[in-house]
Order: structure tokens, then C-alpha cells, then sequence
């Protein structure tokens, strides 16, 4: 466990040097906390973000507990469960970005095959580049969203309303779906570095990982898909599996022999 | 300590190593030569448990490479073709990775003594990215030291360094030398090879040759004398071969080349029957090959056939 520890202080240490990545890792969470909070507490007016819909899609207002509120309570509450997936970016970019930099950082430092020289073994190695991207990104999805929370008792009047906003569906994304969505974005980005030696073509590369929580958000914004309990737990479990499935593969490329003879 | 048997490694159809054997003793320094692709760094990765052998046996300091990896890479240490350090990160911190990821009992002690003596310690807090090619080399030597191996593998430690920088490397290898470690150095520089080095095996994916400098140099140039003869002539040369210990002679630019078994012992009665057919000798010199000329006939010779003492 002491080397892990010491692998990831240092994979900590080296990456946030990068301004790009320590910029990456404070401004997204800061940014996609600001901005609900300021739209919710501006009553979120259509007119506040153009491309949101103007109206909340009928059929999300015939359930309840839609059908209690007041229209400016139910655009309020339609707009904020819209930002409630943004926070599963977090989870997808901040880890991506340390992974890709990380790996990438080696590959061109030349910097691996003395480190797989120690009596560490692969696995150890595979923890901790995967503590190092993760972990930032599960923090700051779990620290946007306590602010969030906490903010949206002083900007959000209705108790209907933040009940709605802080439902189960918004606890399964934060406490479930974020963390398998950082061992996501992690293996993948991890994948994706041992065949490119730019950081920022395999960041874009690894960008692709975002498209299912796009998909979900526009789904939602629609009226196509309603991110309830059901939603978000399928989505959790269909996450689980992808997840053990890349961490196999990512098992795979962490031989020694693989990453001294094939990655490039 | 390490000991081979038949190691050999293979990727795919290519077979980088075959089938190597080795013995090379406790507080040796190892010369291992050949060109690029000869299978130098396939072979100290193997070594120092990196990779697997395709077949055969290693074992070094003690332990089996395939069944105790882990057991090697503790006592051993590895110098990289390049440095390989983390350039944002200090010197210091550097070292301090490493001496935990070996979990040596006083890193910080440790880290201490190596910066020290490669002269780094007032440098210490500074990034690695803006030390110099030498520094950063002296600075990866200190990190394959850091846990004190037993054993060293030293790849091209001077490649690449300006001669200022080279030569303190150099000595702090021969420094080493007297630490009792084994020393495993793969390298171009056949001068260093040959100032350091107490055996030298050449390689060329097979091991074509594995003797000490002299020895090697013996076995295919033998040993010349080179005597300056003031009257010189074909009837000196003549007296010359005609010694039962003379292997040839020649004359060359007016001087008198002779090819003989043991010259410490033969140079007296070659010396004494040349003066007795009338040679005025004006001075006489041994002639040594260099390992460059060594290295050139074995590597040069396509295929090489083996060549072990």
C-alpha cells in the first residue's frame, strides 16, 4: 500500500505542474457549480441560457410532482435536473486529463522502464495511475454537488422543488454512476495513452467517453429519456460492466512486457 | 552474481537473443558489446527481470528471473538507455520516489549521500528538466544505486556526454568497482569498455566472444614485436622466422614485425640471434591490437562463430 501511496503523491506532484491539467481540475468543477447556482437563482428564465427549451415538455408536467407546481417552479425544477447530469462530466474530464498527461508525461520522459525496474508490481502501477486520475474527479464531482446542495436551500424557495432537484436519481448519479464513470474515463484514457504520444489527441480521443452522458442530458431535454430511479440504476449497472470489462483490458496493457515492447 | 544458460529470447519470428550463457562472478564489471539490435538491452531487460526469456535459465544475484522477479528487481539496480527522470519534479523528489518504491529504511538519509556524491546536493530542490545531459545522468545513476544492488546494469552510462561529463561518470563506475558490486555495463565506447571492464562478451544475438581485453586480443592477433633495425634487411626477417617460436615476420616500412609465443620469455633469444647475424637493433616494442580491432573482426565477420575462451 506504501507504494501505491507513494506512486500516486507523485503522479499528483508531476501532473499538476501541468498548468492545462491543474487548470482542468479546479475550473470544471468551479464552473459546473457556478452555473446552475446562478441560474437557478435567477429563476431559470428561458431567456438566461438560449438552446434550453422555452417550456417544460408536457409530459414531464402531468407527473407529479410536476402537476403541483407552479409553472415558474416547474421550469425551475425541469432546468436544474438538466444541470444535475452536467455534473457527470467532472467525473469523465478531470480523469481523463490526469490520465492521459500522466501516462503520456512517461511515455515521453522516458520514464516507465526505470519505474518498472522497482519492485513494484503491474498491478500496484495500475492502482495508482488509476487512484491519481480518479480520485480528483470523484472529489470534485462529490464537492460541486455538496455546494451545489447546500446552495440550492438559499436559491431555490420551493421545498417541492429541491426535493425534486435532490432526489434519488441525483444521489445514484453522485454516489454511484460519478465513480464508475471516473474508473471509465480512467481505463480509457489510460488505453488510449499507451497508443498516442500527444496528450492532447488523447484527450480528445478519449472526449468520446462523454458521449453517452450527452446523449443522456439531450435525451432528457427532449422529453426522449426521464433520468428517474429506474434510468439512472440501469444506467449505473450498464456502467458496472463496461467498467469491469476496460479494467480487464487495462490489466492486459499494464504487463511489463507490453509496455516496454508495444507501446509507442 | 548472474548466470545464464542458453538464454534466449524471441519476438515473434525474430529472435533478438540465442541461446546466451553466462557466469559472470560476484564483483565483476562486465563489459557487453555489440552494434545496435545485437540484442544488448533485450538482454539486461531480461536480466534485471523486465521481460521474460523465451527459454533458458537466469539467475542473478541468487534468483531465478522467471520465478523470483521480484527477488532480482530488489537487488538489483538499472541504468536506462536515457535517463528516464521525472523533469518537474526535483532532483530530490526523484530520489525519494525511488529509495520508498524500494523501500530503503532511511530514504531521506539515502537521497543525501548519492546527491552528494555526484555533487547535486546544492541542486537538489531544482527540477531535473533544466540540469544538463551529464547531471541527469549522474543524477540516474544515484537513483539505480539508491537501495545498494548487488548488482548494476549500467546501459551506455557516457552515450551521449560531453567528455567532462563522461569522465566523472566513468570514475564514479570505477569508484564502484571497488564497492565489490557486480557491474553489467553494455556500451559503444570500447575505450571505456577496455578501462574498465575485467571481461568483455560480444554479442550479435548469439555470443560470439567472451574473455578479458588481453586475452581476447591475444587469441586473434597474437602478440607482435615491433623492432627497429638500423641496417634492416630480408635476411633479418629470415632469421627471424626461422625461430622455433616465431609464428611469422615481416618487414614493413623498413621495420621488422615478428609474430612470437610469450614474448616476455622469447624476446631475449630472438633479440640475441638477431644481433648475431649482425642487426644493429636500435629499439624493440610490444604491439598490441586495440579492442577496436577486436571488436571489428569479431562484430565485422558476418555471423561470427563463437569465439569463447
Amino acid at each position: 500500500m506504501n507504494k501505491i501511496i507513494t506512486l500516486v503523491q507523485k503522479e499528483w506532484a508531476d501532473v499538476f505542474r501541468h498548468r492545462y491539467v491543474l487548470f482542468m481540475v479546479l475550473f470544471m468543477p468551479v464552473l459546473l457549480t457556478v452555473i446552475p447556482v446562478i441560474v437557478l437563482g435567477l429563476g431559470a428564465s428561458p431567456d438566461i441560457i438560449t438552446g434550453m427549451p422555452d417550456q417544460v415538455p408536457p409530459a414531464v408536467l402531468e407527473r407529479p410532482p410536476y402537476n403541483t407546481l407552479t409553472t415558474e417552479e416547474a421550469m425551475q425544477a425541469f432546468i436544474g435536473q438538466q444541470f444535475n447530469l452536467f455534473f457527470l462530466i467532472v467525473p469523465l474530464a478531470i480523469p481523463m486529463t490526469i490520465a492521459t498527461y500522466s501516462i503520456v508525461g512517461e511515455k515521453r520522459e522516458r520514464s516507465l522502464e526505470p519505474l518498472l525496474a522497482t519492485p513494484i508490481s503491474t498491478a500496484q502501477l495500475l492502482a495508482a495511475k488509476s487512484i491519481a486520475a480518479a480520485a480528483p474527479g470523484a472529489i470534485g464531482v462529490w464537492l460541486s454537488a455538496a455546494i451545489y446542495a447546500v446552495a440550492l436551500q438559499f436559491i431555490v424557495p420551493s421545498a417541492t422543488v429541491r426535493e425534486i432537484l435532490l432526489s434519488a436519481p441525483f444521489l445514484v448519479s453522485v454516489l454511484i454512476i460519478a465513480p464508475l464513470l471516473t474508473v471509465l474515463a480512467t481505463t480509457v484514457g489510460l488505453s488510449i495513452s499507451s497508443r498516442v504520444n500527444d496528450p492532447r489527441v488523447a484527450e480528445q480521443l478519449g472526449m468520446v467517453v462523454i458521449v453517452p452522458v450527452l446523449a443522456l442530458i439531450f435525451g432528457q431535454i427532449a422529453g426522449v429519456v426521464i433520468f428517474d430511479v429506474t434510468v439512472s440504476l440501469i444506467f449505473a449497472a450498464i456502467l458496472a460492466v463496461v467498467d469491469v470489462g476496460l479494467l480487464a483490458l487495462a490489466v492486459r496493457l499494464f504487463s511489463r512486457e507490453t509496455i516496454l515492447t508495444r507501446w509507442k | 552474481m548472474i548466470k545464464t544458460m542458453n538464454l534466449t529470447r524471441r519476438f515473434g519470428p525474430t529472435v533478438a537473443v540465442d541461446g546466451l550463457t553466462l557466469d559472470i562472478p560476484s564483483g565483476e564489471v562486465f563489459g557487453f558489446l555489440g552494434p545496435n539490435g545485437a540484442g544488448k538491452t533485450t538482454t539486461v531487460r531480461m536480466l534485471s527481470a523486465l521481460i521474460a526469456p523465451t527459454d533458458g535459465t537466469a539467475v542473478v544475484n541468487g534468483h531465478d528471473v522467471i520465478r523470483e522477479p521480484m527477488a532480482v528487481r530488489r537487488t538489483v539496480g538499472v541504468l536506462t538507455e536515457t535517463p528516464g527522470m521525472y523533469d518537474r519534479l526535483s532532483a530530490e523528489y526523484n530520489l525519494l520516489v525511488y529509495a520508498r518504491l524500494y523501500e530503503v529504511d532511511d530514504p531521506a538519509r539515502q537521497v543525501q549521500k548519492y546527491l552528494s556524491m555526484l555533487g547535486l546536493w546544492e541542486r537538489r530542490r531544482e527540477p531535473v528538466g533544466g540540469f544538463s545531459k551529464g547531471m541527469k545522468q549522474k543524477l540516474a545513476i544515484a537513483r539505480a544505486l539508491i537501495h545498494e544492488p548487488q548488482t548494476v546494469f549500467l546501459d551506455e552510462p557516457t552515450a551521449a556526454l560531453d567528455p567532462v561529463a563522461a569522465r566523472t561518470v566513468r570514475e564514479f563506475i570505477e569508484a564502484l568497482k571497488t564497492e565489490g558490486r557486480t557491474i553489467f555495463l553494455t556500451t559503444h565506447n570500447l575505450d571505456e569498455a577496455e578501462r574498465l571492464c575485467d571481461r568483455i562478451g560480444l554479442i550479435r544475438t548469439h555470443l560470439i566472444a567472451l574473455d578479458t581485453p588481453d586475452a581476447l586480443r591475444r587469441r586473434l592477433f597474437g602478440q607482435h614485436v615491433r623492432l627497429r633495425i638500423a641496417n634492416v634487411s630480408d635476411a633479418h626477417r629470415q632469421t627471424a622466422a626461422a625461430l622455433p617460436f616465431v609464428q611469422g615476420a615481416r618487414l614493413e616500412d623498413g621495420v621488422l614485425l615478428v609474430d612470437l609465443k610469450d614474448p616476455e620469455a622469447n624476446n631475449p633469444a630472438l633479440i640475441a640471434a638477431l644481433v648475431e647475424a649482425g642487426a644493429r637493433i636500435q629499439y624493440v616494442q610490444p604491439v598490441e591490437a586495440s579492442l577496436e580491432d577486436v571488436y571489428m573482426r569479431l562484430v565485422g565477420a558476418a555471423g561470427g562463430g563463437e569465439v569463447q575462451a
